[in-house]
């Protein structure tokens, strides 16, 4: 990095994250859009770490629990996440079993694991693979909203799949835990500042 | 302080850049990219949320998906999904479900337009249009239909080897719904929104001199 590089936080400037006008360090609140500004987002590693534990905690019953249960012609059938995509795969829709298993197993785990890492490597202060974390960093928090397909496709079956005796579908309480873990980890990256990645080199 | 910006990112102060319509700005040292300049990109919010809306009743008011087996029949429309888990008990899933593809995307649908509307064809500002810009934009990654159209694809696959699928005309116009609100969003973009608000301003306070 070249000496010559400049931040807003060295020239006592501070980005309004609402707008993206620079600010004064010493002001509060944004000139343009009268939105709070912060040099860095208060808390933030604190504040993810704390939506992070969350989301690990909801993982667990979201495993667990099954997501629904499926009363077919007076038999009970409960299915997990899993189970429902080892289901699809067996009826040959590999594409559909293939995107359930990406936004609903690999996301959220990936997520947890990378904005761990993140958190873990500020205590650190690695100054290295500055540029390859603010990457993975976009990427969680363009991809986190992908997980909510499992809950949607629950809330689709049950809506449509209430056929009398014959064939009817209840939620059970995986799916909210689920739809928890979600809402957990894309808090998680929303507190989290990217910034503070590269605040490492001043030090 | 007016020709420099920070990247959201990694803080870096750079030249504010100055691009054509085709151009895009990214930033030197994290790669995020800072601006782009689409031609007429707030009309084009304004006009894809328009369509938004009408197709948002559509898809409202028409049933989306009907399921057949021997004699019994049930027909699902939009709302139906997320009221399906109160009939449960799952009050809360449903809620959720409910802010994420309805609540949420409506509202934001109708504060676009009242904030818009009156910038492009009147260049006025509405009361309290700061707190409502920032109220959208923060909002906006949690309108989920994009991914609500994804798990409806899912769905459909999976029901057709349970029972006999009928698709209805709430299921094309929410197909419609999605791609339009998505392309609204994709068009509305903060700086661009932010700069044109200044200009308007400024237009403002010349009008009141003129006075």
């Amino acid at each position: 990095m070249s000496s010559d590089t400049k931040t807003a936080k060295d020239v006592a400037l501070t980005l309004c994250l609402h707008c993206h006008k620079l600010n004064p360090v010493s002001w509060s609140v944004c000139s343009r859009c009268g939105g709070s500004i912060h040099l860095r987002k208060p808390k933030s590693v604190q504040v993810t770490l704390a939506w992070l534990i969350t989301a690990i905690v909801f993982y667990i019953p979201a495993n667990i629990f099954p997501v629904m249960t499926t009363y077919a012609f007076g038999r009970e059938t409960a299915s997990s996440i899993i189970g429902g995509i080892f289901e699809l795969w067996e009826q040959k829709s590999f594409v559909i079993a293939a995107i359930i298993f990406v936004a609903s197993i690999i996301i959220p785990i990936l997520k947890i694991l990378l904005l761990l890492w993140l958190c873990l490597s500020l205590k650190l202060n690695l100054t290295e693979t500055l540029k390859l974390r603010t990457s993975l960093y976009r990427l969680t928090l363009w991809i986190g909203r992908w997980s909510m397909i499992d809950v949607f496709v629950v809330a689709i079956l049950v809506a449509l799949l209430q056929l009398g005796g014959l064939l009817s579908i209840q939620p059970t309480i995986g799916s909210l835990a689920f739809a928890c873990v979600v809402i957990a980890t894309m808090l998680a990256a929303e507190s989290f500042d990217p910034r503070l990645i590269w605040d490492s080199l001043e030090r | 302080m007016r020709n420099l910006i920070a990247c959201e990112h990694c803080d870096l102060l750079m030249e504010y850049p100055v691009l054509n319509h085709a151009q895009q700005a990214h930033c030197l040292r994290c790669g995020n990219l800072l601006m782009s300049r689409p031609k007429h990109s707030l009309q084009l919010t304004l006009s894809f949320i328009t369509a938004s809306i009408i197709l948002f009743m559509a898809a409202n008011f028409f049933p989306m998906i009907s399921a057949e087996e021997a004699g019994f029949k049930n027909q699902m429309r939009l709302l139906e999904a997320a009221y399906a888990f109160f009939a449960y008990g799952e009050w809360l899933l449903g809620f959720i479900v409910f802010c994420v593809v309805l609540l949420l995307p409506f509202t934001i649908m109708l504060l676009i337009v009242y904030l818009l509307l009156p910038m492009i064809f009147y260049r006025r500002l509405m009361p309290k249009t700061n707190f409502v810009a920032r109220l959208v934009f923060s909002l906006q990654k949690w309108s989920m239909v994009d991914v609500y159209l994804v798990a409806m694809l899912a769905s459909i696959t999976k029901l057709t080897s349970m029972v006999t699928i009928e698709l209805g005309v709430g299921i094309w116009a929410y197909i419609a719904f999605s791609l339009c609100l998505s392309a609204a969003l994709a068009n509305l973009d903060k700086q661009r929104f932010w700069r044109y608000l200044d200009k308007i301003k400024c237009h403002q306070i010349l009008k009141q001199q003129k006075m």
